[in-house]
């Protein structure tokens, strides 16, 4: 009773303090613009825990849509590193990887650090009344170390954002007030990873709040907050209080994406944090040191004859008359322009108005804009009387993608006379024709190869955030007919820490997966794949392959996929099936003895609010059967964040640690990390754990990915971007 | 906005990825890093200036490559002057309004103590106090005033596309207080006629400064 007579006292002063700044409201000018070229005035203050709040505590308050903020935590008692992820103006979604040090030594080794996810909707938006107000799940799938609930409003007064909240669970232990809702919290969580039910449940109920203020220092923020959360765990557990309530910091923003915090936590310890936050759906394609040629009308001079001499400055210019170029001159200067544009031509032929093309896109994220530098480098050099360009991408030896241009359309475009809607509706967009064999160019380059830095990790291992292994990758490819490939990539790994991984697998499965700690440590040499592969068309809407050898890290084997994609429709179905054999750990041409056939018939669906679902039903890795269900959102930039989970008929128990396979996926491509055109992704998934149960073949549907960059969707989505004066 | 977090990442990111081979992306790792080392821009060139009949400036912003604009419209003092997707207005060398930059400046006037506004534009006005009236359309800022002070630091001769050009060279030193946004435009005007050759300006602040230089003069 004391204690909480104490904290009533508290809190009461925190109101009063709070009260006693509401008259400055009326001397802080309505127009208080100080602040007004701050940087990012439009992204809130990420808290410790990952999520928007102040210190200890959330607010109300939430990223802008289609941002991604990573932030490091370091205090006592626990460390944490958060990816918050703000997919829709209303949601914000966190996975976190904390170690708390006070727990920890009365748990098993590891068993202090926890993988957690949390989520917070907004309920109301913040009106001249009306304070913001979400609600949130704090851990909610994972072993329940931070399992809370909260309810919190935000209100902004002048320079000042108050926030006050309940919270259950862990955010309810200091105990201000009793539950309504009563019910009993689940103590033992088991393996986690599940949804508990008991949420809202507890006898008690805590209030918490706090404020931001903005002083007259640009980017600077200082924060108070009274706790509810009493840490009562890690004094059990350690015999240390960290339940002072008040904490106290500063955040400071010195450049546009990074935050600095530093903190009083508990009365006695300093907290200090870094966040680092970015805009995934920013465009970035005006920073582009490789912009989209301008598109020349007929009328002009080609782009090789532009180059007057050495006319003097402030002098009109003089401008040679070209001669007639010869047919094997235009041809000529039309590979030039498309090798300019690093578009790879397997086809090109001209038939009375029409130039027949066919690419190949290994330079540009998005087909379409492949498409359209084709267009533009055949505008600025076909002959006069070409008036129509049918491009048809190619991949693997298969048609994906083909469009229609009329030059004349694309002409109006350029003279600003139309809009690309109009050069869309000028334009055709058809099927993907069954055969390339009209696309023969004889200098197509069949063998591909390149040399990289390599970098593999172990992330959020339960006994360190991070694992990594540096060196030297290769790969090669040589298509030795039309869509028969033989590939391989390899690695060398010259510096790792894998050697500090010890913890052994525990699981009762069959260990597909979760050996990959040997894998890390003893195939510092290697190859990932060594196969054959045939990729074929069953007809206008049906694609196909069949590959052969070593498919990935972990698995060679044999099998093969088909994938139902109809033309102008939002969904695909595909099938694939393997007979795959586990690969030894050190990655070269040894097998182990497991065996087994994995398969899964998946469902695509593209809805219209930019996520893809995809819904896999079939049997996994570890001879389970059962579904996964993704979902993916996609920015107009092509980067992707979205999440998965797994249920199959293994049993929680079986399953270990987290219950069920889940996760989170980030897949950014290079071009929008850097001012020019790229074709690479850097593509992580995060897992709580990585166990046996409901693990896929990696690479098993690779059809619909391929297909994706020229379907008819995306090209819609992407036209008015790459078709622009 | 995003620009530190943005290099951060891109330097990771390339560290990951930089190699070599039939499908790489070095040459524009090679390029980009030679940039970055290098801290030099493109210019326009003389060849390309000249093959342009018309009145042109070279614009950059920031370190950004130069681009070309050429003169759009004519109408009194003010002139229009475009790219593809650009324009800037000036008023006798005086950038008053911008559009299709990342940020962009609605509309100024430069204004006397007594608020009469100076119509010439132009080279900023020596020896006596004057203000930029300002309106940003993205900050919902119309009407800012900036109070300004200009000196002329001395002749200096500067060199567009190979000719040599004496010139006097202003910088104006102006403050927004209630933004507290504190800036230095820069003018290198031709002693005669008070032409500004070049120029650095800022347009908004929160983007670095435009620079241009006159290519080819407008036709008196």
């Amino acid at each position: 009773m004391l204690h909480r007579h104490r904290n009533g006292r508290l809190l009461r002063c925190l109101v009063a303090a709070g009260a006693s700044f509401i008259p400055l409201r009326s001397a802080v000018a309505a127009q208080d613009l100080f602040h007004l070229l701050d940087n990012n005035t439009d992204v809130p203050t990420l808290s410790q825990y990952g999520g928007v709040g102040l210190l200890d505590t959330r607010t109300a308050r939430f990223l802008p849509e289609g941002y991604l903020a990573a932030t490091f935590s370091i205090k006592n008692p626990d460390d944490r590193i958060g990816f918050t992820f703000q997919p829709f103006p209303w949601l914000e979604t966190t996975f976190r990887w904390s170690n708390n040090y006070a727990i920890r030594p009365l748990a098993e080794a590891g068993q202090g650090a926890d993988r957690s996810f949390d989520v917070k909707l907004r309920l109301t938006q913040e009106s001249t009344y009306v304070p913001e107000l979400a609600i949130g799940l704090q851990d909610f799938l994972g072993t329940g170390t931070y399992g809370g609930e909260y309810i919190v409003g935000s209100k902004r007064i002048g320079r000042f954002d108050f926030s006050l909240g309940l919270g259950w669970g862990r955010l309810g232990s200091r105990g201000a007030l009793r539950n309504p809702f009563g019910g009993t919290r689940e103590g033992d969580f088991g393996e986690g990873g599940k949804f508990t039910w008991d949420y809202f449940q507890g006898p008690d109920l805590g209030v918490f709040g706090g404020f931001e203020y903005q002083p007259r220092i640009h980017n600077l923020r200082i924060q108070v907050e009274y706790n509810s959360d009493s840490y009562k765990e890690e004094l059990r557990a350690s015999g240390k209080d960290y339940g002072f309530p008040l904490n106290i910091g500063l955040s400071y923003r010195p450049w546009s994406g990074v935050d600095f915090g530093l903190s009083l936590m508990h009365g006695n310890q300093i907290g200090v944090r870094l966040a680092l936050f970015t805009d995934l759906a920013a465009d970035n394609t005006i920073n582009r040191i490789d912009p989209l040629p301008q598109i020349r009308p007929r009328e002009e001079a080609p782009a090789s004859a532009s180059a007057p001499g050495a006319a003097p400055p402030m002098a009109a210019p003089t401008l040679e008359p070209l001669p007639a170029p010869t047919p094997d001159a235009s041809m000529e200067l039309m590979r030039q322009a498309l090798a300019s544009q690093r578009l790879i031509v397997r086809g090109l032929t001209v038939g009375g108005n029409r130039i027949e093309l066919g690419i190949v896109n290994e330079a540009y994220l998005r087909d379409t804009e492949a498409v359209s530098r084709a267009a533009r480098a055949l505008a600025a050099t076909a002959p006069p009387n070409i008036e129509e360009f049918h491009i048809v991408t190619i991949a693997n030896g298969i048609a994906v993608g083909d469009i229609l241009i009329r030059r004349s359309a694309l002409e109006r475009l350029a003279d600003q006379q139309s809009s690309s809607a109009e050069l869309l509706r000028a334009s055709e967009i058809v099927p993907p024709p069954s055969s390339i064999a009209q696309y023969s160019d004889p200098n197509y380059r069949r063998f591909n190869w390149s040399i990289h830095p390599e970098m593999r990790q172990s992330v959020f291992d339960p006994d360190n955030p991070f694992f990594v292994g540096i060196g030297i990758g290769a790969e090669q490819s040589l298509e030795i007919g039309r869509g028969l490939w033989l590939g391989a990539s390899e690695s060398i790994l010259l510096y790792d820490t894998f050697s500090d991984i010890d913890r052994e697998s525990n699981s009762t499965l069959p260990h597909v997966r979760s050996d990959i700690a040997h894998y890390l440590k003893d195939g510092k040499y290697g190859f990932d794949s060594l196969r054959a592969a045939y990729y074929f068309k069953l007809g206008r809407d049906v694609y196909g392959r069949v590959t052969a050898g070593y498919l990935e890290e972990m698995y060679a084997g044999l099998g093969a996929e088909v994938l139902y994609r109809p033309f102008q429709q939002r969904w695909a179905l595909g099938l694939n099936i393997w007979g795959i054999q586990q690969r030894d750990f050190n990655r070269l041409f040894d097998l182990r003895e497991y065996k087994t056939v994995t398969g899964h018939a998946t469902f695509y669906y593209e809805t219209p609010w930019d996520i893809s679902l995809r819904f896999h039903v079939g049997r996994y890795l570890a001879r389970d059967y059962g579904y996964t269900f993704e979902a993916v959102r996609t920015f107009r930039t092509g980067v992707q964040v979205g999440a998965w989970f797994t249920i199959t008929n293994v049993s929680a128990e079986q399953f270990g640690e987290g219950s069920f396979d889940k996760g989170i996926r980030i897949r950014i491509p290079m071009e929008w990390a850097l001012p020019f055109s790229s074709r690479s992704v850097f593509d992580l998934a995060l897992r709580p754990i990585q166990r046996d149960g409901g693990q896929m073949l990696l690479g098993n549907t690779q059809l619909y990915d391929m297909t994706q960059s020229s379907s008819y969707g995306e090209t819609i989505r992407q036209w008015d971007s790459v078709f622009r004066p | 906005m995003m620009r530190g977090f943005r290099t951060t990442l891109a330097v990771g990111l390339a560290t990951l990825v930089l190699g070599c081979g039939t499908n790489s992306d070095q040459a524009r790792y090679a390029t980009l890093v030679w940039r970055l080392v290098s801290g030099g821009r493109g210019e326009v060139a003389r060849e390309q200036a000249a093959a342009v009949p018309f009145a042109s400036i070279g614009v950059a912003i920031g370190r950004s490559d130069e681009g070309l604009m050429v003169l759009g419209l004519a109408e009194g003092e003010r002139q229009e002057w475009y790219a593809r997707t650009q324009m800037l207005a000036m008023n006798n060398g005086r950038i008053v309004q911008s559009q299709g930059l990342p940020y962009n400046l609605t509309r100024l006037e430069v204004r006397r103590p007594d608020g009469s506004t100076v119509a010439a534009g132009g080279a900023p006005p020596l020896g006596m106090d004057y203000s930029l009236v300002i309106d940003f359309q993205d900050l919902s800022l119309t009407g800012a005033s900036a109070l300004c002070r200009s000196s002329d630091t001395g002749q200096e001769s500067i060199e567009i596309l190979g000719t040599a050009l004496t010139t006097r060279h202003v910088v104006e030193d102006c403050k927004i207080a209630v933004i507290d946004w504190s800036f230095e435009n820069q003018f290198w005007v031709d002693p005669d006629t008070g032409f500004v050759w070049q120029s650095r300006q800022y347009v908004h602040p929160k983007l670095s400064p435009v620079t241009f230089r006159v290519l080819r003069p407008p036709q008196s």
